[in-house]
């Protein structure tokens, strides 16, 4: 089953890449098109682009953007909801206003403006065309980015839901005391109790305490990301496990805790393991010391292609909707079934994959965790 | 038949996918084991600017080792 579903993972990646890369070259290709006609006809330049983004429809470019971060959460046709921008510039110093300023992309504001959909630092003066004014690249690199996206957002979606359940709970329990779960206790505490017993118990061994409420907290977080990812409504649908720079903090997050945590057996092992002949050392050293930055570098990985490959399978089913309907819009129509019928399909693999990635991800991380808090007599030697 | 809280047939099916979790990450980080040495020789190789790369070529071949050695370490727990 397992082997099974892996293969049916690999090879709708493979699809979704295959259907993505062509999307991607066009990409390119019609930025290419857009900036020839931006240096030649300078008079029908926008008249031109416009024409252009409104003619033909770019696959890459809605995949890229329902996977992707981005200032303004669009909720449908024209209409988005504008988002915070925080920049601090290191020499400008801290700039606050509405992403509305920006007109999606086609204004400048406060010396900024949005190229490619990241802020770039700009000397033109507030409201240029954007498409016109020139980045200026030395200020955008000494530009900080920290406002308040869609994928940020939606993180705190995610923490009020996780809050008022847990609260909930919590409070259940101080109120009834332990017994009979009910209502959302009698949903949480399995998996709460699932997580000690399988997860930190079975990994962790008898120091496990210190851990829980780190695994749980990462856990829920996960699932629930994984979850509203999936709903494509307003306030949910931010790809927020989908996007590298969370698994990233939350791969440091448990980097540090390894580091923290690793006692002297650990270390031990990292740095020589005992047992093995000295030349063999040298080699088997700088291996171990890149297994500690590879196993978090994993994890972050691992959590982040498994949720975008779903979600870019099932947008480039609806891209295939749209690429037909323009060869001839029956063709259009006709797929749409097929399409919708593989999406409930995707969607059901992808409910799978929220709860399975979730839990890897908390069991990975319960193993490092064990690894690291081992103590000596454990362990079985067997490398030689 | 549901098997038993703890039973053997239960334990060996968790031994079975708790193994399975412990390797899922194997070989990515072979993979990142071999790239890194690589990387490590071919970044030395520019600094030495030698004609020949030898550090490039020595550094991916013990980084093919050193996976190797990774590997029976992971496995052989």
């Amino acid at each position: 089953m397992r082997s099974l579903l892996n293969l049916l993972r690999t090879a709708s990646f493979l699809i979704g890449s295959a259907l993505l890369l062509p999307a991607l070259a066009q990409h390119e290709a019609h930025e290419q098109v857009t900036e020839g006609q931006l240096s030649t006809e300078d008079v029908f330049e926008e008249h031109d682009t416009q024409n252009l983004a409104h003619a033909k429809f770019n696959p890459g470019e809605m995949i890229m953007g329902h996977v992707g971060d981005e200032h303004g959460w669009h909720l449908f046709g024209h209409t988005s909801i504008p988002l915070p921008v925080i920049v601090y510039n290191t020499q400008r110093g801290f700039s606050v206003f509405s992403s509305a300023n920006f007109d999606h992309g086609h204004k400048t504001h406060a010396g900024y403006l949005l190229h490619n959909g990241k802020i770039a630092a700009t000397e033109a003066p507030d409201g240029t065309d954007a498409h016109h004014a020139t980045v200026n690249e030395a200020m955008t690199k000494a530009t900080w980015d920290i406002s308040i996206t869609k994928n940020v957002l939606g993180m705190f979606v995610n923490m009020a839901i996780l809050l008022w359940v847990m609260l909930s709970v919590a409070k259940a329990y101080t109120k009834r005391g332990v017994g009979a779960p009910k209502g959302l206790q009698s949903f949480i505490e399995p998996i709460i109790v699932f997580i000690r017993d399988e997860v930190a118990k079975a990994n962790i061994g008898p120091r496990y305490q210190r851990f829980m409420p780190f695994l749980l907290t990462v856990f829920f977080f996960i699932l629930l990301s994984n979850l509203t990812g999936l709903i494509p409504i307003f306030p949910f649908g931010a790809n927020v496990s989908g996007s590298i720079s969370v698994t990233f903090t939350l791969a440091v997050i448990t980097f540090v805790i390894i580091l923290i945590n690793g006692n002297k057996h650990y270390w031990g092992h990292i740095l020589a393991m005992p047992g093995v002949p000295k030349p063999v050392l040298f080699i088997l050293t700088p291996v171990e010391i890149l297994g500690v930055f590879l196993r978090p570098a994993i994890l972050m990985i691992r959590l982040f292609a498994n949720i975008t490959a779903g979600h870019i399978i099932v947008l480039s089913f609806f891209a295939l909707i749209f690429i037909f309907g323009e060869i001839n819009a029956g063709l259009g129509w006709g797929i749409s079934v097929f399409t919708l019928l593989f999406t409930v399909f995707m969607s059901m693999l992808e409910l799978l994959v929220a709860f399975i990635q979730a839990f890897v991800f908390t069991f990975l991380a319960a193993m490092y965790f064990g690894a690291a808090v081992e103590e000596a007599h454990q362990h079985k030697e067997s490398l030689v | 038949m549901m098997p038993k809280r703890g039973s053997k047939e239960l334990r060996g099916a968790k031994g079975g996918y708790q193994n399975y979790l412990r390797y899922t990450g194997l070989g990515f980080s072979m993979v990142g084991i071999i790239l890194a040495f690589t990387f490590g020789g071919w970044w030395l190789d520019k600094l030495l600017a030698w004609k020949i790369p030898v550090l490039t070529i020595l550094l991916s071949l013990l980084g093919v080792a050193g996976s190797m050695m990774y590997l029976f370490k992971e496995t052989g727990r």
